[in-house]
């Protein structure tokens, strides 16, 4: 069944790869603005046989996942702290709703001041936009938690430590992992901006340079790259929360 | 008779809101029970049972009031004190054997093999490594019915456990917990609004009031033990008490 869907879908990538090719061809798209296929891919055959373009995947795929393991452990504690603290949350709910409204990319310049211009701006980009999503999804993870659950343990004598651990952490994990999905798109978008800003490397300065010298058969096959990144991304964090909640009834789906 | 109460419920009450317009949910509320009795309490919905049993279990502070096991305060989180609650409470990322383990392993303790020989006893051995989605209704009472004695209480406290089964699934369990209790001199609390089980299962039937709940009767049940539900319900007692309980209720149900 998987097998059957697979062939359709990568037949309906050739098919609209083929109607892109042979509109540049008949000069119904400019190649100028929309490139064409087999320039993208001539492009890529090139670069990916070139230790510059593999040393720059490394440093979006460093910085992504660091922005994202940083972002979510914090996300996650202090969504916790404050599921355990509710005056805490009353007092601070503006201010997180504040800053987690705000677009997060606007604080790339002070980024660059604090965390320097090379990685470690990067990181905190991609970890500011992870945080507040953690935090909420953790802190409603909480929330929405059958009480009689907690009552059962707390009866036979639990400590805090033990609740947190054995009734409210499992019990969140539906919406920690619902934040972490998104949050991989998220990350990508923090490094990718921050690295567009300013910097050496990355995907994202590839493509800024790249678009700067108006080479978009570059600016395709880069982003048909992080594509795939985001993608084998996803993949893997649904293999991850497949295993975490290997309890859940084998017949659900998502 | 107030020395040897195992559990004692002395003047309790509670207040939601306390401006005159705040609700009065349950006024002086006194009980006693014996070492080993199992005692029942039914009253129309609302009316404050399952609040009783929350405030004895700790799990609420009283406005008003104490409790006591063996003459001492209750304090919340006192392994001695077992709960069953109505709902589904078995952890559903935890297999059964697993859940069973729970309350051992929430205060340190070891499990020597009494988790798998308790659920074998309740008759869902053969299901220790199941999660709690793959049993039926009836089973994960039994595995809950395990767990709460792995906590090696002395008083239980069971609010409308079996209210969600279908009638046969009902009966059975009601007929394992009287085989479990009889054997094991634990003092039950139990609330129902189903009154063949009150009558079938316990010594003793309180009746409350509607809002704010009290004791408003009590009922001693003449029946022998160890009982068994055919013959209980053949006998000319459990319709007399059947009727005189139900006659009471009915008013108390219409107050409400």
């Amino acid at each position: 069944m998987n097998i059957i869907l697979n062939i359709y879908r990568v037949l309906l990538l050739a098919v609209l790869l083929a109607i892109w090719e042979g509109a540049a061809s008949l000069g119904l798209v400019t190649e100028f603005t929309m490139s064409r296929p087999s320039r993208i891919f001539a492009w890529l055959g090139g670069a990916l046989v070139d230790g510059f373009f593999w040393m720059n995947i490394l440093v979006t795929v460093r910085e992504t996942l660091l922005g994202l393991l940083i972002g979510a452990v914090l996300g996650i504690l202090s969504g916790f702290a404050l599921a355990q603290w509710r005056g805490a949350f009353r007092l601070l709910e503006p201010f997180i709703m504040a800053l987690y409204s705000l677009p997060r990319v606007a604080l790339a310049p002070l980024f660059l001041v604090w965390f320097g211009i090379g990685e470690g701006s990067k990181v905190a980009l991609a970890a500011s936009l992870v945080y507040f999503v953690l935090l909420l999804n953790t802190y409603t993870g909480i929330r929405e938690i059958d009480r009689n659950l907690v009552n059962a343990v707390r009866t036979m004598g639990a400590s805090r430590g033990f609740i947190a651990r054995r009734v409210l952490l499992p019990s969140s994990l539906t919406f920690i992992f619902a934040g972490l999905r998104i949050s991989i798109g998220l990350a990508l978008i923090g490094t990718i901006v921050g690295e567009m800003i300013a910097g050496q490397y990355g995907l994202g300065q590839m493509i800024a340079r790249a678009g700067n010298m108006f080479d978009t058969a570059q600016v395709f096959g880069i982003i048909i790259v992080l594509a795939i990144l985001a993608v084998l991304a996803s993949e893997g964090m649904k293999l991850l929360e497949r295993w975490v909640m290997r309890w859940r009834p084998t017949t659900e789906t998502h | 008779m107030t020395a040897e109460a195992k559990l004692r419920v002395e003047g309790l009450s509670l207040d939601f809101g306390n401006d005159e317009r705040g609700l009065r949910v349950l006024a002086n509320v006194n009980l006693d029970l014996k070492r080993g009795e199992f005692c029942t309490i039914v009253g129309p919905s609302g009316c404050g049972k399952s609040t009783l049993l929350n405030l004895i279990a700790g799990l609420m502070p009283p406005t008003g009031g104490q409790c006591y096991l063996d003459g001492k305060p209750i304090k919340p989180g006192m392994p001695s004190i077992g709960y069953m609650f109505q709902s589904d409470t078995l952890l559903p990322w935890n297999t059964a054997l697993e859940n069973v383990r729970l309350p051992l392993e929430a205060v340190g303790r070891k499990d020597e093999g009494l988790c798998l020989d308790l659920l074998k006893r309740v008759g869902v051995g053969d299901f220790a490594d199941a999660y709690p989605w793959q049993l039926s209704g009836g089973m994960k009472k039994r595995v809950q019915l395990a767990r709460l004695l792995a906590q090696q209480p002395e008083v239980l406290l069971m609010d409308e456990p079996f209210g969600a089964l279908d009638a046969q699934t009902k009966l059975l369990i009601q007929e394992e917990l009287l085989r479990l209790w009889e054997k094991s001199g634990l003092t039950v609390l139990f609330v129902t609004h189903d009154l063949s089980e009150a009558i079938s299962l316990s010594d003793r039937v309180l009746l409350f009031s509607a809002r704010p709940g009290h004791v408003k009767e009590e009922y001693e049940v003449p029946l022998a033990r160890p009982r068994n539900i055919e013959a209980i319900v053949q006998d000319p007692q459990y319709n007399d008490l059947f009727v005189r309980l139900w006659r009471s209720l009915k008013e108390e149900i219409q107050l409400s």
